[in-house]
C-alpha cells in the first residue's frame, strides 16, 4: 500500500513535469528516472508490432530494457494462466486475446491499472473494448485495449465486375442492403461446383453474433435478435442452391479459393486485410474490395487483444511505462498498425496519421477499407462477454450445418442452437456464476 | 523391542544411504511433477475453481454433473469407436510390416523403420493440415478420385458430422502403425533364431511358426503397445480439433468430439472450470487403468 502511494506520488510528479514541458500527446523529453528490465509476452505478430515501435520507446525511456518473449496464442495463454495461479513466472507485460478477456476481468492476479493512472485514458479508447477490461463490480481495470477488428465484408472486385455487379464499396453495400439483394448477388456470382458466394452459408448468421454477446448480464442466452430468422432463411437458400463451399472459412480449401477467386466473398475483422496481403493472396492487389456487412447488420467487432500487467511483476512502474507508451500514444499505435494491421482501439491515433486510415489502399484498388473500419469502430456497442463465448461460437457454425442437413426451418435451427449451446456450456456457466458471486455482483439463486 | 526395530530400520536406511541418494533424483522429480499434481488434481475435482480466485468445495457435484452430461457420453462413445476401429489396422498392419521387415527379404531395414516411424514424431498440426487437404470437400484429393469414379463429392469434415471419424481413424491408425511396427520388430529380433530353426526341422509350416511361436512370444510386447495406443486414444485431441476448424463441439452433431477435447474445453484451453476438468481427468485415468488391467488379464489367461 505504502509502496503504491509512494509510487503514485512519483507518477504524479512525473506527469506534472511532463505536462509542464511537453505537449499533451507528445512525449517530449526522455524519461530517465524509470529504469529496469521488463519481459513482454504474447504471440505473433505482436512481436513484430512491438519491434516496429520499440525505437520510439527506447528513446522515451532509455533506461528500460525490454525483452520480448513470444510463442503461439494457445501456449501463451496457458502459461500465463499457470504463472498467475502459481504467483511467479509471468511476464511483466502480457498480451491477452479478446476471447480470453472474460476469464480475466475479475482476476486479482492482475494489477488494477487504475492505480497506475490508467483511468485518465478512459475516453480515449473505444468504449466497448474498455468496458470488457473493467471488473464486473466496476471497480478495477485489469487491461488496456490494444486493437479491434471492425467487421468488414470482403469481396472479389474482379468477379463482381465480370458478373456485371458494381465494385464500389458504397454501391455494393447499397445493392446488398437487403437479403433479397444478398441472394441476388449470391446467385449472380455463383457457379455451383466451381465458384461460390461464401465459404459457408452459416457465416451470415454468425455475423449477427460476432461481438460474442451470446449471454446477457443475467447469463440468459440471447439468440433472438432483430432479423435473425430472415438471416437464417437466406442462409438456408444459399445452402440449398449450392452457393456456398460448405467448408470452414479458415480451412486450407477456403484459403485457396479466396486466392483463386473461386470463393468470392467473406467477412472478418479488419485485421483480415493483413492476412490477405501477406498470407492468403499476396498477389491479389486490385482484386479485393471491402465494405460494411450486408442486409443492414449492425456494426460489430471481431476479436482484438489487450495488454495486462500481472500483480506479481516486480517492476510495475516500467511495465506501465511500456503499456502506456505502446497503447496510449498515437505514434506507437500507428507504427504498429502500419506494421501488422492491428487497428488501434486508441481513438486519437485515427486522426494523427490520415494516410493510414483514409488514404486509398493500393491493395484494395484505391479503396480505403480502413476509413470504413474507422466508422464501424465508432459505432460498435458495449456488449457483455463471458467465459462461455468461445464454446458457443463453434456451435453457430456446427448447429446451423446440422440443422440445414436435417432440413429444418429457421425457427428449428435457432432452437437447436440454443439447446446445443446450453448443453455444451452448462458447466462453464456454473463457473461463470461462481466468478460473479465471488465478485459480489450475482443476485440470482 | 519396538525401539530396537526402529533403530533397525534406520540402520538399514543408513546402511544403504548411497543407494538412496542414487535413486533420489527420480523420486524427487516424480514427487514434484507427478505425485503432487496427481494428488492436488484429485482434491481439486471436489471444488469449483476458476484457476485464480477462491476455491469452493462442492462435494461430488462435478462427478454427478459429469455423468449426467450427454456430451460426456457422446465424447466417450466417439473416442472408443475411433480407438477400437483404428486398432484393427494398427495391430495387423504393425505386425505384418514388422514381419516383412524381419524376413531378411527386405534390404535397407533402417530406412523403412525411419520412414514408418516418421508420423509419430511429426507435428500433429502439420499432419492434420495435410489430411484437411486430402479430405477437403471441394478441392480434396479423395473427392477428386470419388468424382472420377462418377460419384458425388462427399463432405467428409462437414455434412452431418458422421464422417469426421473416418478421417480421424485413418490419421490415428497411420500415426500408430509405424510405432507399433518398430516395437514389434525389436521384439521379433529378440527371439532367438534357434527357435525358428528347431520348428522348421520339426516340419512346422510358415503359418504355424507365426501363430504358435512368433505371436505367443510377442504377447508381452503386443500388450505394451496396446496399452500405449489406448492411452494415445484417450489423449486424442489435436487431430479432430484442427480437422473441425478449432470447433470445441467437435464439428457437426459433435461427430469429432473426443474425451480429451471435452476435457480441454472445460479448462484450461476452452474455459476455466478447473475443478470440473480435474474430475474429467480422473474419470479418464480410471478408464485407462481399468482397460490396462483387462488387457493384462486377457493376455495372462492364454
Amino acid at each position: 500500500m505504502r509502496k503504491t502511494k509512494q509510487f503514485l506520488a512519483g507518477a504524479m510528479v512525473l506527469a506534472m513535469t511532463a505536462s509542464m514541458f511537453g505537449g499533451a500527446t507528445m512525449v517530449s523529453a526522455a524519461n530517465e528516472d524509470i529504469s529496469g528490465y521488463i519481459e513482454v509476452g504474447g504471440w505473433p505478430s505482436g512481436d513484430d508490432a512491438f519491434k516496429a515501435a520499440l525505437d520510439g520507446f527506447n528513446e522515451a525511456y532509455p533506461n528500460i530494457e525490454v525483452e520480448l518473449v513470444f510463442t503461439d496464442t494457445t501456449a501463451h495463454h496457458q502459461s500465463l494462466q499457470t504463472a498467475l495461479a502459481a504467483g511467479s513466472g509471468a511476464p511483466d507485460v502480457a498480451m491477452v486475446e479478446g476471447a480470453y478477456i472474460a476469464q480475466y476481468r475479475n482476476s486479482t492476479a492482475l494489477t488494477d491499472l487504475n492505480t497506475l493512472g490508467a483511468d485518465k485514458y478512459k475516453d480515449d479508447f473505444v468504449a466497448f473494448k474498455w468496458d470488457q477490461a473493467v471488473s464486473d463490480d466496476g471497480t478495477r481495470l485489469v487491461a488496456i485495449p490494444w486493437d479491434l477488428g471492425p467487421t468488414l465484408y470482403y469481396y472479389r472486385t474482379d468477379v463482381f465486375e465480370e458478373c456485371g455487379l458494381p465494385t464500389d464499396p458504397d454501391e455494393v453495400a447499397e445493392l446488398m442492403s437487403t437479403w433479397d439483394g444478398v441472394l441476388q448477388v449470391a446467385e449472380a456470382v455463383s457457379i455451383p461446383g466451381e465458384r461460390w458466394f461464401l465459404p459457408s452459408a452459416a457465416y451470415p448468421y454468425q455475423w449477427l453474433f460476432i461481438n460474442r454477446d451470446y449471454y446477457d448480464e443475467d447469463l440468459n442466452l440471447q439468440l433472438e435478435r432483430e432479423g435473425d430468422l430472415e438471416c437464417l432463411d437466406a442462409c438456408l437458400k444459399i445452402r440449398e442452391n449450392g452457393w456456398d463451399m460448405n467448408v470452414d472459412m479458415w480451412s486450407a480449401e477456403a484459403y485457396a479459393a479466396y486466392a483463386a477467386g473461386t470463393c468470392v466473398s467473406v467477412a472478418s475483422g479488419s485485421w483480415f486485410s493483413g492476412f490477405l496481403k501477406t498470407d492468403i493472396d499476396p498477389d491479389g492487389a486490385g482484386h479485393w474490395g471491402a465494405t460494411v456487412l450486408p442486409a443492414g447488420m449492425p456494426s460489430t467487432n471481431w476479436g482484438g487483444s489487450f495488454l495486462v500487467i500481472p500483480e506479481q511483476s516486480e517492476n510495475k512502474e516500467a511495465a506501465w511505462a511500456f503499456v502506456e507508451y505502446m497503447m496510449a500514444t498515437s505514434k506507437a499505435q500507428n507504427e504498429m498498425f502500419a506494421a501488422v494491421d492491428y487497428f488501434p482501439a486508441y481513438k486519437p491515433a485515427w486522426d494523427e496519421a490520415p494516410e493510414l486510415y483514409t488514404d486509398p489502399d493500393p491493395y484494395f484498388g484505391g479503396q480505403a477499407p480502413n476509413a470504413i473500419a474507422t466508422k464501424i469502430a465508432a459505432e460498435v456497442p458495449v456488449v457483455y462477454n463471458t467465459i462461455m463465448d468461445t464454446t458457443a461460437e463453434g456451435y453457430l457454425y456446427s448447429s446451423f450445418n446440422a440443422g440445414a442437413e436435417a432440413g429444418e426451418t429457421p425457427e428449428q435451427i435457432r432452437e437447436r442452437l440454443g439447446k446445443d449451446i446450453e448443453a455444451a456450456c452448462a458447466e462453464l456457466k456454473e463457473q461463470q456464476i461462481q466468478a460473479l458471486k465471488d465478485a459480489g455482483v450475482w443476485d440470482g439463486e | 523391542m519396538k525401539t530396537k526395530k526402529k533403530t533397525g530400520l534406520l540402520a538399514t536406511l543408513w546402511q544403504y544411504r548411497v543407494a538412496y541418494v542414487y535413486i533420489a533424483p527420480f523420486f524427487i522429480l516424480f514427487a514434484v511433477f507427478n505425485l503432487f499434481p496427481m494428488i492436488s488434481g484429485f482434491i481439486l475435482s471436489f471444488f469449483r475453481w476458476d484457476g485464480l480466485g477462491p476455491m469452493h468445495f462442492i462435494n461430488i457435484e462435478n462427478y454427478v454433473n459429469l455423468f449426467k452430461d450427454v456430451l460426456f457420453w457422446k465424447a466417450l462413445r466417439n473416442t472408443l469407436f475411433i480407438g477400437i476401429i483404428a486398432h484393427i489396422p494398427i495391430l495387423l498392419g504393425g505386425l505384418v510390416l514388422a514381419y516383412i521387415l524381419n524376413s531378411k527379404l527386405v534390404k535397407g531395414q533402417n530406412i523403412f523403420k525411419t520412414i514408418y516411424f516418421m508420423p509419430m514424431v511429426t507435428s500433429s498440426v502439420a499432419i492434420t493440415i495435410i489430411f484437411q487437404n486430402l479430405f477437403g470437400y471441394n478441392y480434396g484429393l479423395i473427392n477428386w478420385v470419388v468424382q472420377l469414379l462418377g460419384e458425388d463429392a462427399v463432405n467428409w469434415l462437414g455434412g452431418d458430422g458422421s464422417l469426421i471419424k473416418v478421417a480421424v481413424i485413418i490419421m490415428f491408425a497411420w500415426k500408430w502403425i509405424g510405432w507399433n511396427m518398430v516395437i514389434y520388430l525389436a521384439g521379433m529380433q529378440g527371439i532367438s533364431s534357434d527357435i525358428y530353426e528347431a520348428a522348421e526341422i520339426d516340419g512346422a509350416t510358415h503359418a504355424k511358426i507365426v501363430f504358435h511361436i512368433l505371436i505367443p512370444l510377442l504377447k508381452p510386447i503386443i500388450l505394451f503397445t496396446l496399452i500405449q495406443s489406448t492411452i494415445g486414444m484417450f489423449n486424442l485431441f489435436t487431430e479432430p480439433f484442427v480437422l473441425t476448424g478449432s470447433n470445441w463441439g467437435g464439428g457437426t452433431n459433435n461427430g469429432g468430439l473426443t474425451l480429451m477435447m471435452y476435457l480441454l474445453n472445460k479448462a484450461p484451453q476452452g474455459g476455466t472450470a478447473y475443478g470440473y476438468a480435474s474430475a474429467v481427468a480422473y474419470v479418464i485415468t480410471v478408464m485407462i487403468v481399468v482397460i490396462s488391467l483387462i488387457l493384462n488379464k486377457v493376455t495372462e489367461d492364454n
